[in-house]
């Protein structure tokens, strides 16, 4: 009994560290929410609509890769379908509000993530990426030859702005939509989705997920129906992802195949991995890591991709699942201890 | 259905066979003898490509004699891969040795994304090709074959391709290196224990794969552009092309090759709309029902 | 003991290939006994357990749990209604902590695995029965650690408290003291048997070391080339003709 509850000194650094992190999390969301008003940047405005956009898919990734120990290399299908939904249900029903179309959107790729999930989560390691990408590559060469006429192919498919509980908000220009009412609409999404998710993934639903990537035969020989939980993981992170692809489309105002194409894909792992995903947090910072590093190298020099291909490389060579965000903790632990020990 | 249209179909379908052929089978090989998945080994077919258009036209001032032509294509571009790989290998892949299959497949995205960078920086963003002067499939012309007319040059390409994989049996059957690599896609590290230095046949086999893949991108250009999207397509490809036929199997790239390459060639003549979507089916149907391909677990040529 | 078997294997049989690795197997297990199961490398020991655990899938015969005939039951499922086994090496959790470990079999046998939002550190009921599983086995100390650096001994100890945690009818397992010091293997037994006893849990293990098989047995069946050679009290069996030239002598 004694060892489950901490001796005082532990609670109180626990306690602490509790504090310090809800803390930091909440200034961050008042600095985020504030940023967009005292500044009036809209460059920069876009620029983390986009990354806040690509956290939430980033944590939705993870609950497969660093959560349920499975990496996918398909998750840009979950991506591509949840832009697609908002711009053809828009287009073909005339439904034109915001939420409406966003939980269409993630139904939709809930949908796609049970379909390739069902067919995908029999297979281990390299031939779950590899059936993952040959699903998802499918996917995004029926969207490239316009097959079923939904698409348009590679010329894409332009996105109008979408109102918001019969507010006409679309009536706006596009820098005040941004600025003033959509930056806000994908803030709120994002920390909805990382306070569900932090509690989810510490639920008992979490645990048996972990439990499934840490010993397969184990959690079976627990009782745990593994390949039900595996799919349960993919849909939850397709809707995930699906959310943060709906969100997206109205940021870049304009879909293509490319968003459904294995690159895109990569990308996802790279910011999930380039955070930590052996974090929770780790996605997040990872996204926005990511389309920082690759705006800065964008603006100093045209070979971006060499930057991010050598970080990707020792990334996997040094942190691994730490990831940046684990590495910062790691290291703050131990500047903790040596002060301790002082 | 004439008949010379399908042989026509059946040429292509050949051409393109051996095309992945030359892709793929360095990347069976590096997996099923060294336990590497390398994403990045089609970027090598890209820089192979790059490399040939080059110098091809670099060559023009001096020489534009057929036989010269193949042979830049057939031998200077794969020695000069086999010996930048051998020095790949011992810095940019030697780490990645030892790593779980799944970091493998991250390190080696980003070796795609640096590779992709150095061929912009060296070629530049937009695609290059063959001048005509020296390009050996005009200056080849066609041959008759069976009573219809195909391009020399892709027979040509198509034999390589037949001699490179007999070669390569043989290599495995007869010589002391291909013995020790069978031995060591079954056991490393009881090869290890027998005192055989495995760096030294890891560094050949590497070489080798790679050169294998870079002359596949030299073949390929007389009839296309060298271009970015030439990695990324036929990193999809040869993916496809070594789970199809099994990982580490010789003979299974030989046959999924040829299964890939006439199901593109009928695609393109009958279904234009979903060739590829075909391929992607296939793997995935493969992967679903037959994880270990058609000749899987095997070793590498049984 | 009591009349009606929990468990009963009927012919059961395993072939690989042309090799017959389990030969016509019929033996009956109760709750209220502990079963050692003896036998040369090859005898068809842990075959024997994958067929009844649900790991390998029988060539003929049947295995009835409950007077259910479940030969063909998925594995989990077999778990959930009490069948149990752990491994000879620990199969355990090793990026989370001993609670964690301990903890998630817990849920997992209430079958709460999909229950959402509730933190599990905050689930009060699970986390008291945890402490208790742990104190139990003297796991205690370890609660909070990591179990990837944990010592042999206590990987293994904690492998057999998480299959303790599911509250099974009858424990199968597959040499519990493999790789614990010689001091510590009555320790071991001492410890799982007691258990076994105060839970009313039948107790089925594969075990080489005969002085352990002799206390702590109420049962032995010795296996020999996949067939049952003896199925008797310790005494009976170990005094049998057939196990001394077989097993015994044999120098297992």
């Amino acid at each position: 009994m004694s060892t489950r509850f901490p001796t005082f000194q532990n609670v109180e650094i626990r306690e602490s560290l509790l504090n310090w992190r809800l803390l930091a999390a909440v200034g961050l969301f008042v600095v985020l929410a504030l940023y967009p008003a005292v500044t009036g940047n809209a460059y920069h405005t876009r620029l983390l609509a986009w990354m806040m956009c690509f956290a939430i898919a980033a944590l939705g990734f993870n609950i497969v890769l660093g959560y349920t120990g499975l990496l996918s290399f398909g998750h840009a299908a979950f991506f591509g379908t949840g832009m697609y939904t908002v711009v053809i249900v828009m287009n073909a029903t005339g439904i034109t509000d915001l939420l409406v179309l966003v939980v269409l959107a993630m139904i939709a790729a809930g949908v796609v993530g049970a379909i390739i999930g069902a067919l995908s989560v029999k297979t281990h390691e390299i031939y779950f990426a590899l059936l993952t990408l040959a699903l998802a590559q499918l996917l995004y060469v029926l969207a490239v030859r316009d097959v079923g006429g939904l698409t348009r192919g590679t010329d894409g498919i332009g996105v109008s702005r979408p109102d918001f509980f019969g507010v006409p908000v679309s009536e706006l220009s596009a820098t005040v939509y941004l600025v003033g009412f959509y930056y806000y609409v994908i803030l709120t999404f994002l920390a909805a989705t990382i306070v569900a998710l932090w509690f989810v993934l510490r639920s008992p639903f979490g645990l048996t997920l972990k439990m499934i990537r840490e010993n397969e035969t184990r959690a079976e020989m627990t009782g745990v129906p593994v390949l039900r939980y595996r799919l349960y993981s993919m849909i939850l992170s397709a809707t995930v992802v699906g959310l943060g692809g709906a969100l997206y489309a109205i940021v870049v105002g304009h879909i293509t195949p490319e968003y459904l194409d294995w690159t895109m894909s990569g990308e996802i792992v790279f910011m999930a991995l380039l955070g930590g995903i052996g974090t929770f947090l780790g996605p997040v910072i990872g996204a926005g890591g990511f389309i920082l590093l690759q705006e800065l190298a964008l603006a100093y020099t045209e070979y971006w991709h060499f930057t991010m291909g050598l970080v990707l490389f020792v990334i996997v060579l040094t942190l691994r699942e730490k990831g940046v965000w684990g590495g910062v903790k790691t290291l703050a632990t131990r500047v903790a201890d040596r002060r301790d020990d002082q | 259905m004439p008949i010379g249209t399908f042989l026509g179909i059946a040429f292509d379908g050949l051409y393109f066979a051996a095309l992945l052929f030359f892709a793929s089978i360095g990347l069976t090989l590096v997996f099923g003898i060294l336990n590497l998945l390398n994403m990045a080994h089609a970027a090598f077919y890209g820089f192979g490509a790059y490399l040939a258009v080059w110098t091809l036209n670099n060559i023009g001032d001096v020489t534009t004699s057929t036989v010269v032509l193949l042979a830049i294509l057939v031998l200077a571009i794969p020695i000069v891969v086999f010996v930048l790989s051998a020095a790949l290998d011992k810095s940019v892949f030697a780490p990645l040795y030892d790593i779980e299959p799944v970091y493998q497949l991250l390190a080696t995205f980003g070796v795609i994304l640096m590779l992709d960078d150095i061929i912009k920086f060296i070629w530049g963003a937009s695609p290059i090709s063959v001048d005509a002067a020296t390009d050996p499939s005009r200056q080849l012309g066609s041959i008759e074959l069976l009573g219809s007319s195909v391009s020399a040059y892709r027979s040509f390409v198509i034999l390589i391709a037949v001699l490179c994989a007999v070669g390569l049996y043989l290599m495995f059957v007869k010589t002391k290196l291909g013995k020790i690599s069978q031995a060591m896609s079954e056991d490393y590290e009881m090869v290890q224990m027998l005192g055989i230095n495995v760096n030294r046949v890891r560094v050949l086999i590497f070489s080798i794969s790679v050169a294998l893949a870079a002359l596949g991108g030299a073949l390929f250009v007389p009839f296309a552009v060298a271009a970015p999207s030439v990695t990324l397509d036929y990193v999809l490809l040869s993916f496809a092309v070594i789970v199809i036929g099994g990982l580490g199997s010789l003979k299974g790239v030989v046959v999924a090759a040829l299964l890939i390459g006439m199901v593109r060639s009928l695609g393109i003549a009958f279904f234009p709309a979903i060739e590829l979507a075909i391929v992607f089916a296939l793997m995935a149907v493969v992967i679903i029902f037959r994880p270990e391909g058609f000749f899987g677990h095997r070793g590498v040529v049984e | 003991m009591s009349t009606q078997p929990v468990l009963e294997t009927q012919n059961v049989r395993k072939e690989f290939g042309s090799l017959v690795a389990v030969d016509g197997v019929s033996i009956e297990f109760h709750t209220d006994e502990v079963v050692g199961i003896i036998g040369p490398n090859g005898a068809g020991k842990t075959t024997f357990i994958n067929l009844i655990s649900g790991a390998l899938p029988l060539t003929d015969g049947s295995i009835v749990f409950n007077g259910e005939d479940i030969s063909t039951l998925r594995k989990y499922k077999r778990v959930r209604k009490g069948l149990v086994r752990s491994f000879q090496i620990p199969q355990i959790y090793d990026e989370m902590t001993v609670f964690e470990n301990v903890q998630s079999s817990v849920l997992s046998r209430k079958q709460e695995n999909n229950r959402l939002f509730t933190p599990v550190h905050r689930d009060t009921e699970s986390v008291e029965e945890t402490d208790r599983l742990l104190t139990m086995f003297n796991l205690g100390d370890h609660a909070d650690e990591h179990t990837e650096h944990l010592p042999h001994g206590v990987r293994k100890v904690l492998d057999v408290a998480m299959s303790f945690a599911l509250r099974p009818e009858i424990m199968l397992l597959d040499e519990p003291t493999s790789g614990v010091g010689s001091r510590e293997k009555n320790a071991v037994m001492q410890t799982i048997t007691e258990a076994a006893v105060e839970q009313d849990i039948g107790l089925v293990f594969i075990e080489h070391d005969m002085e352990l098989v002799r206390s702590y047995s109420d049962r032995i069946v010795a296996l020999h080339e996949g067939r049952v050679l003896a199925d008797d009290d310790p005494a009976n069996v170990m005094e049998s003709e057939e196990v001394n030239q077989f097993i015994l002598e044999g120098g297992v």
